[in-house]
């Protein structure tokens, strides 16, 4: 699946809690998993907020996720945790929701077939000639959305969506 | 000079003047869909309610503290707030209705001699005659007046009455005044400011004009004006006509049927077409759009949008509903589980520049007398007696208000009650 997420990171931390971005939502990101490799125990995604009125609102919204924390840097325990989840444990495969530099060079071909379909039979879009399709990432409580927009107008969907059409 | 009237806890004042129980006790108004606290009484402050605060996360405290929750009844409020401004106009013609709870009084033009003693009058006339307590601050401008407001409420708590009379005033309240109170200084500002050493209003009075002219604009040097005494914010008498409306609603609980969704957007497209006719003027452009809840990252989710043209700027609501019909055809999928719905017209004109289409079949001229007379009945009978057949009835996807008070003032079924 399409990862375009950076690994944590200790100075990628450090920046955060620099920024004041001290709450931390841990969640199951099945992005990185691959199937293939026996030895990952899990796979997470750490979201970064300033204030914890969001970071509650990112956290009630994955209730259904068994993997979900609420980490404070202020609490001594939670910062031990995210040092270790920093430094790469092994075993694990662990993100945070900052794109990769240049993360629109990794967008293989099958993906954008699959936009190209998504857009033919889900949506029945026709652009005309010289029209294209504008199709952004963004993020939103660690899932990757897609929006597509032409001429009047516009969809938002998962990522996943599109790519298990 | 200048007051600004602002209504206590508005809408749970509204709530205590019908249920006079509630006097002393933590008691809290929410949000469309009873989502989060949008009031709170003084006594449910300091229980560390928020504002804003979602329901979820105060529920506990809700429970322990037995707090009164009301869902928000706009009904009761508006009509709460015309007595008040009616009240309120009646010391000065000069007025400006702000919000649902806030007005500006001129009293440039009029002799009163002691405005100390008529913001007491002001504040005795509206309690003693709707039941609603006000603060009010007076001041040479309309900033000022904010600020002595909002001292009152701090250090007047008795009173509820602060009149700045003297640049000795002035000073206290600007010393009293944190930057990031001051209207129109939103965080950004603040934090800018406070990262230039700027802690209070009275410190940005002492701002070289350059400085603040090249970092805040021409509307950072209005705002230290203000400050100093010099009125610089228009008076609006009427609110501008609106560049944009919108009605989108949260629906009481997730949709999936295309009838319903129907339904809920052709009420919201002929709620757009009666505050377009309101305000007398036609829309060339509309978006409708539909999206699921991204809270429920469990679901499905789709978030779908339209722009739609109109051949010919309108505000009758049967063109406007079947174009937001039109739009909905397009935009909705099934599978999915809706929450919110919304009809936005823009490109808004004053109904007597329209251009028209040479190709245009509509009657206009009978579309209108067909709105005027609807409009007038409704006015009369009361909102949606008469309406058009795709609105429906069922209203299945209704906002959630679990815990509304009555509309005691406007619905003869609806009065208040009482034991002899």
């Amino acid at each position: 699946m399409f990862n375009p997420f950076s690994p944590l990171s200790k100075p990628l931390l450090d920046a955060f809690v620099k920024a004041g971005k001290k709450y931390f939502v841990r969640q199951t990101y099945n992005r990185a998993r691959d199937h293939f490799d026996q030895g990952i125990k899990g796979c997470f995604i750490f979201t970064h907020y300033a204030e914890i009125g969001h970071a509650q609102h990112h956290y009630g919204a994955i209730s259904q996720d068994p993997n979900k924390f609420l980490y404070e840097w202020d609490n001594p325990e939670h910062q031990s945790k995210l040092n270790i989840a920093a430094s790469k444990p092994s075993g694990y495969k662990i993100y945070a929701t900052v794109f990769q530099r240049d993360w629109e060079k990794t967008i293989t071909n099958q993906l954008k077939e699959k936009v190209r379909k998504y857009i033919d039979y889900k949506l029945g879009w026709k652009p005309g000639r010289g029209e294209t399709v504008a199709f952004t990432i963004y993020v939103s409580y660690g899932e990757l959305y897609a929006k597509l927009k032409l001429r009047a107008q516009e969809v938002r969907v998962k990522l996943e969506d599109i790519e298990n059409l | 000079m200048f007051a600004l009237v602002d209504c206590n806890n508005f809408y749970v004042s509204c709530e205590r003047v019908f249920n006079p129980k509630l006097e002393g006790k933590p008691v809290i108004v929410l949000s469309n869909n009873d989502g989060c606290a949008i009031a709170r009484s003084e006594e449910a402050k300091a229980l560390g309610i928020d504002m804003g605060m979602p329901t979820f996360m105060i529920e506990e405290i809700i429970r322990e503290h037995n707090v009164a929750v009301f869902s928000s009844n706009y009904t009761l409020y508006g009509d709460m707030s015309d007595r008040v401004m009616k009240i309120l106009a009646g010391f000065t013609p000069n007025i400006e209705f702000y919000s649902i709870d806030e007005a500006f009084l001129d009293f440039t033009e009029l002799k009163y001699d002691d405005l100390h003693q008529l913001g007491v009058k002001i504040r005795r006339a509206v309690t003693q005659q709707t039941g609603i307590p006000v603060t009010v601050g007076i001041a040479p401008t309309k900033t000022l007046a904010k600020m002595a407001n909002r001292y009152a409420k701090n250090k007047k708590k008795d009173l509820r009455v602060h009149c700045l009379k003297d640049q000795q005033d002035i000073n206290e309240v600007l010393q009293f005044t944190k930057v990031g109170d001051i209207w129109g200084i939103g965080r950004q500002y603040e934090k800018f400011l406070l990262k230039n050493g700027y802690k209070s209003a009275a410190d940005l009075v002492k701002a070289n004009d350059e400085w603040i002219r090249k970092n805040m604009s021409v509307v950072g040097q209005r705002m230290v004006n203000e400050l100093c005494g010099i009125p610089c914010i228009k008076w609006e008498d009427e609110p501008p006509a609106k560049k944009a409306i919108c009605t989108s609603r949260s629906f009481g609980h997730l949709v999936t049927n295309k009838d319903h969704l129907k339904e809920a957007i052709s009420n919201y497209a002929n709620n757009v077409a009666l505050k377009l006719r309101s305000q007398h003027s036609c829309a060339k452009q509309m978006h409708v759009f539909l999206q699921t809840n991204p809270f429920r990252t469990e679901d499905k989710q789709y978030f779908r949008s339209v722009d739609i043209e109109l051949p010919v700027a309108t505000n009758s609501s049967n063109e406007i509903i079947q174009y937001a019909m039109k739009g909905l055809d397009i935009i909705y999928s099934t599978g999915y589980k809706f929450l919110k719905a919304g009809v936005i017209v823009m490109e808004i004109i004053p109904e007597d520049q329209i251009q028209k289409g040479l190709f245009d079949t509509v009657d206009r001229e009978r579309n209108k007398i067909v709105m005027n007379t609807m409009d007038k009945v409704n006015k009369v009978f009361g909102r949606d007696v008469v309406r058009f057949a795709v609105q429906g009835y069922e209203k299945k996807w209704k906002l959630k208000a679990a815990y509304i008070s009555r509309r005691y003032t406007t619905n003869i079924y609806e009065l208040l009650t009482i034991k002899i």
